[in-house]
């Protein structure tokens, strides 16, 4: 093929004049708040896309472009209702997606068809990379982290001839938490206590009349429900409770991996929690931990420190537990609330929460409109110290600043690298770098650094650190400081460097 | 630490703070401990002689966290105590099978290597370890270990304060050192990153596989990215230093995993693992002051016997050949072994073969310069509260001695009040 002398390929690339003229207008107009930013005249989150970037950070997975642009037209009242009315958002691509891979989730009498804590772990991240509703899988991440159970002691069951396709526990409750998860509070921990991978993981089925055992009991009051004690220090209940809420338990218990209640294990018997005596079962103790003044300041604060910041002022937390009051337990009351507070959308809570590995790998993905089939990336996440399904302990992850450490950190960069990086493989697509130049009309180094500032970190950088990265990509021999000039292999190898440069920055650390 | 004082800015690709005395110690010791280690030469603030005269100088404290609870009492079994075989009718070990340390007390079955060390005198048991107001709840118990505090509150780990300045007057990035990929309380601090590593062939900062010739241009890029960040607290410091922690360490790291050559066969297993990571950066002279270490599972509600035998097989292997090799390597003269749990468990057995949540521990010392035997008062089966044993040794008892003795660090400071060391260290008795 003849090329025409003095237009190099990136140029026949970015098209005709006209059209390249256009996106950069587009461009412009899309960036010129981050030039304020730059200038310092920007605060963050002062403008409806701002907001709504926050908002898919927080409530979601982080967006593309198109997301970003599509959520933004709704406003941000119309993106928090987008995003808590996810039942009618058609999600079929996605689970097509899942039907198209061959994902070990089932075990059959076939030896060769066994369910794998990896394949999960896939399934589950890309849930999170190309769900239309990402609010739903937000939700249901933060409810395995705070009802907690783990594949390390659930274990699994072996199929036999009189249970040929046993549950996949652990798969089970996930997607429990995923198909109820902003139902009301009371039947969610009433369908918790019931759960087998919890009824295994914290031994109710082995929790029996005159010999209980407290460990769902203990985890209930202390993690789930209410903790130790209140903001106040005053303990929440007594070790006499926690004897007792085990007794209540007694009896559930499993059969063939399936709950079933056993009442010749349970101690019918008086039992006094929380100042109240009565014969009660393991429901009624659940209806007097929703009794109790702890339990609703509880739930709203653990919800505010994972989507907003930790620890809300008094106001603020008096304005979630109405709504959770208000509402019968509703979690949606309460996560409307959350999401339209003006708490959420201050500067306070701007970079108030560390990315978890998930949510980093995801918003990588989705930011950079990957095509993958997530093969190996549950690996990464789970050397970032987040092994989907198997939380370290009951406590789930404990999150903020103790996500980043030597190993999790170069784990991190290493992973945007390898992502970048991927040149031809039977899992991901190359991430097409070239494609942004074309659609943006990113002609020069400038507007390549702005464009993909803006995309990753709302353009809020300092002045210095954004002319690092200008520095960066004018730096070396092949490149000559302006795309339109360049050949693609030395314009996609560039941005491969400053993408890298930002994913790996502090700020985008941060959600 | 003010957002202000901490802004650093960049000239001419170097690092810069605006107010002189308010950078980060991580950037200061670091930039110390590349000049020594390039020559092993103090030079600036500690003169060579201050170093070599330091008796503690070149001293590790290794700390193994038995994480989830351990039962205490089918570890050291008090076998000649009626009452021990009444509480425990379906866990109790049976006395032929107890690995016997003197007409009192065995060892777990499962603990044959730490019974070679008891023998060599090598191996410390501290009896009845607690303190006032036990909390049975795992996490606030092992944040009441971890900072050293009754209340669980504090900002930074009781061995991070050690490793920030009192132990580590050379200013080493590797003072620290966590096995494993997630840094542990009790090591951390806003002033001061603590490598943690799983895997020293991975702990590496990759290149672009299509463009490796950048690496320079797009490391020194990312340095300036972080050392130019002006992000609030909490995450500004914890961000910045690990980055500057972490590039600082890795070539380090590198020389002492391709050096290291182990004197044993290491069990295979995570734990295993992690200890000759430990090995390495000790043969490897890497400056540890404190390693750290975690196996987990202790939580035995349970089926207790299997899987609180196949823990303590594997904290006993690993131990002893961790123990082996440091002997070999001639380092064992340099190296403490300290064991903790977040509590013990209640002296009756639940309806399911296993243990609630207890009090008291056991904790044990490893170490050649120590004194073997028993430590504190063993505790009363009997004279219990609400099921569970009293404590008769405080925890901070025990961290008092080993800062003191073998670390020569300010205990009575560093903890805010002052708790009678035990003799296991020093010129004291055995019990």
């Amino acid at each position: 093929m003849e090329r025409k002398r003095g237009t190099p390929p990136i140029a026949r690339l970015l098209g005709p004049a006209g059209a390249l003229a256009a996106g950069v207008a587009a461009l412009r107009a899309a960036i010129a708040g981050a030039a304020d930013a730059r200038n310092g005249q920007r605060p963050p989150l002062s403008s409806d896309r701002d907001k709504v970037a926050h908002l898919l950070r927080r409530a979601g997975f982080g967006y593309s472009v198109a997301d970003l642009d599509a959520y933004t037209r709704l406003g941000v009242p119309g993106a928090v209702d987008a995003l808590l009315n996810y039942e009618q958002v058609d999600d079929s691509a996605l689970e097509a997606r899942l039907a198209g891979l061959d994902l070990k989730l089932r075990s059959t009498l076939d030896p060769e068809v066994r369910y794998n804590l990896g394949d999960m772990q896939r399934e589950w991240l890309l849930r999170m990379i190309y769900t239309r509703r990402p609010l739903q899988e937000k939700m249901t991440l933060f409810w395995h982290g705070l009802l907690v159970s783990g594949s390390g002691k659930v274990g699994q069951i072996q199929p036999k001839a009189d249970l040929p396709s046993p549950p996949n526990l652990m798969l089970d409750q996930i997607a429990y938490y995923r198909s109820h998860a902003l139902d009301d509070l009371g039947s969610i921990l009433k369908a918790v206590a019931r759960d087998p991978a919890m009824v295994t993981y914290l031994d109710s089925n082995t929790n029996r009349k005159g010999k209980p055992n407290e460990n769902f009991g203990r985890e209930l009051l202390e993690l789930f429900t209410l903790g130790v004690t209140g903001p106040d220090g005053k303990p929440n209940y007594t070790e006499d409770d926690v004897r007792e809420v085990a007794r209540a338990f007694t009896g559930f218990g499993l059969d063939q991996g399936r709950f079933v209640f056993r009442p010749a294990q349970h101690d019918a018997g008086p039992k006094t929690v929380f100042g109240k005596t009565g014969p009660f079962g393991g429901d009624d103790v659940i209806d007097l931990i929703l009794a109790h003044p702890g339990s609703a300041p509880y739930i709203c604060r653990r919800l505010f420190a994972f989507f907003a910041y930790p620890d809300p002022e008094p106001d603020v937390l008096t304005g979630l537990v109405q709504s959770l009051r208000g509402s019968n337990g509703s979690i949606r009351a309460v996560m409307r609330t959350l999401l339209t507070s003006r708490a959420f959308y201050s500067e306070k809570a701007y970079r108030a929460t560390a990315k978890s590995p998930a949510e980093y790998v995801a918003g990588m993905a989705r930011a950079l409109e990957l095509q993958t089939d997530a093969f190996n990336f549950q690996g990464s996440v789970q050397r970032m110290s987040q092994t989907l399904f198997n939380p370290p302990n009951v406590s789930g992850w404990p999150g903020g600043a103790a996500w980043f450490n030597s190993t999790t950190w170069l784990e991190r960069v290493n992973r945007a690298n390898s992502v970048l990086g991927i040149r031809k493989d039977d899992h991901t697509q190359p991430v097409a770098l070239l494609t942004f130049v074309q659609r943006h009309g990113l002609d020069t180094a400038e507007r390549a650094v702005d464009f993909f500032l803006d995309l990753l970190v709302d353009g809020q950088v300092r002045p210095q650190q954004r002319q690092v990265l200008v520095d960066y990509v004018n730096e070396g021999s092949l490149w000559k400081g302006a795309p339109a000039r360049e050949s693609e292999p030395a314009v996609d190898r560039k941005l491969r460097g400053l993408v890298y440069l930002i994913l790996a920055s502090p700020e985008y650390q941060l959600a | 630490m003010s957002m202000l004082s901490r802004r650093i800015f960049i000239q001419d690709g170097f690092k810069v703070v605006s107010l002189g005395l308010a950078m980060p110690h991580i950037f200061t010791r670091a930039v110390q401990a590349a000049g020594q280690e390039a020559g092993r030469d103090d030079s600036a603030v500690f003169s060579p002689e201050t170093v070599s005269n330091d008796p503690f100088a070149d001293r590790t404290l290794i700390v193994v966290q038995m994480a989830g609870g351990n039962d205490g009492l089918n570890t050291v079994i008090p076998y000649a105590d009626g009452a021990y075989y009444s509480q425990r009718k379906n866990l109790g070990i049976p006395e032929a099978e107890v690995l016997k340390l003197d007409d009192r007390f065995g060892l777990h079955p499962a603990m044959g290597g730490f019974k070679g060390l008891w023998d060599a005198g090598n191996l410390a048991v501290v009896h009845g370890v607690g303190y006032p107001n036990p909390s049975f709840s795992h996490f606030k118990a092992m944040d009441i270990w971890q900072t050293a505090n009754p209340e669980g509150r504090a900002d930074e780990g009781w061995l991070a304060k050690l490793v920030k300045g009192s132990v580590d007057r050379r200013g080493h990035p590797f003072a620290g050192f966590a096995a494993g990929s997630t840094l542990p309380p009790a090591l951390m601090s806003p002033d001061v990153s603590v490598p943690a590593v799983d895997n020293a062939n991975t702990f590496k900062l990759l290149p672009d596989p299509r463009y490796a010739v950048d690496a320079p241009a797009r490391q020194k890029a990312l340095v300036q990215l972080y050392s130019g960040y002006a992000g609030g607290d909490p995450f500004a410091r914890v961000l910045q230093s690990t980055q500057d922690g972490t590039i600082g360490s890795i070539d380090q790291l590198q020389r002492a995993h391709v050096a290291y050559k182990p004197a044993v066969e290491y069990p295979k297993d995570g734990f295993g693992a992690g200890l000759r990571l430990l090995s390495e950066t000790i043969t490897g002279d890497l400056g540890v002051k404190v390693g750290y270490i975690t196996i987990g599972g202790f939580d035995t509600h349970s089926n207790q016997k299997p899987n609180q035998a196949r823990l303590l097989q594997s904290l006993s292997d690993g131990l002893k050949a961790f123990w082996d090799d440091l002997v070999a390597q001639g380092k064992a003269d340099k190296v403490l072994i300290m064991s903790w749990s977040e509590f013990g468990r209640r002296v009756g057995e639940n309806g399911s073969n296993g243990t609630d949540h207890g009090t008291v521990v056991p904790q044990f010392i490893i170490g050649n310069g120590i004194k073997g035997g028993h430590w504190g008062d063993p505790v009363s089966l009997t004279d219990l509260a609400s099921g569970n044993l009293k404590f008769t040794t405080d925890f901070r008892s025990v961290y008092s001695t080993v800062m003191d003795g073998w670390l020569g660090a300010p205990a009575e400071k560093l903890l805010g009040a002052r708790y009678p060391t035990l003799g296991f260290i020093g010129s004291g008795q055995a019990a």
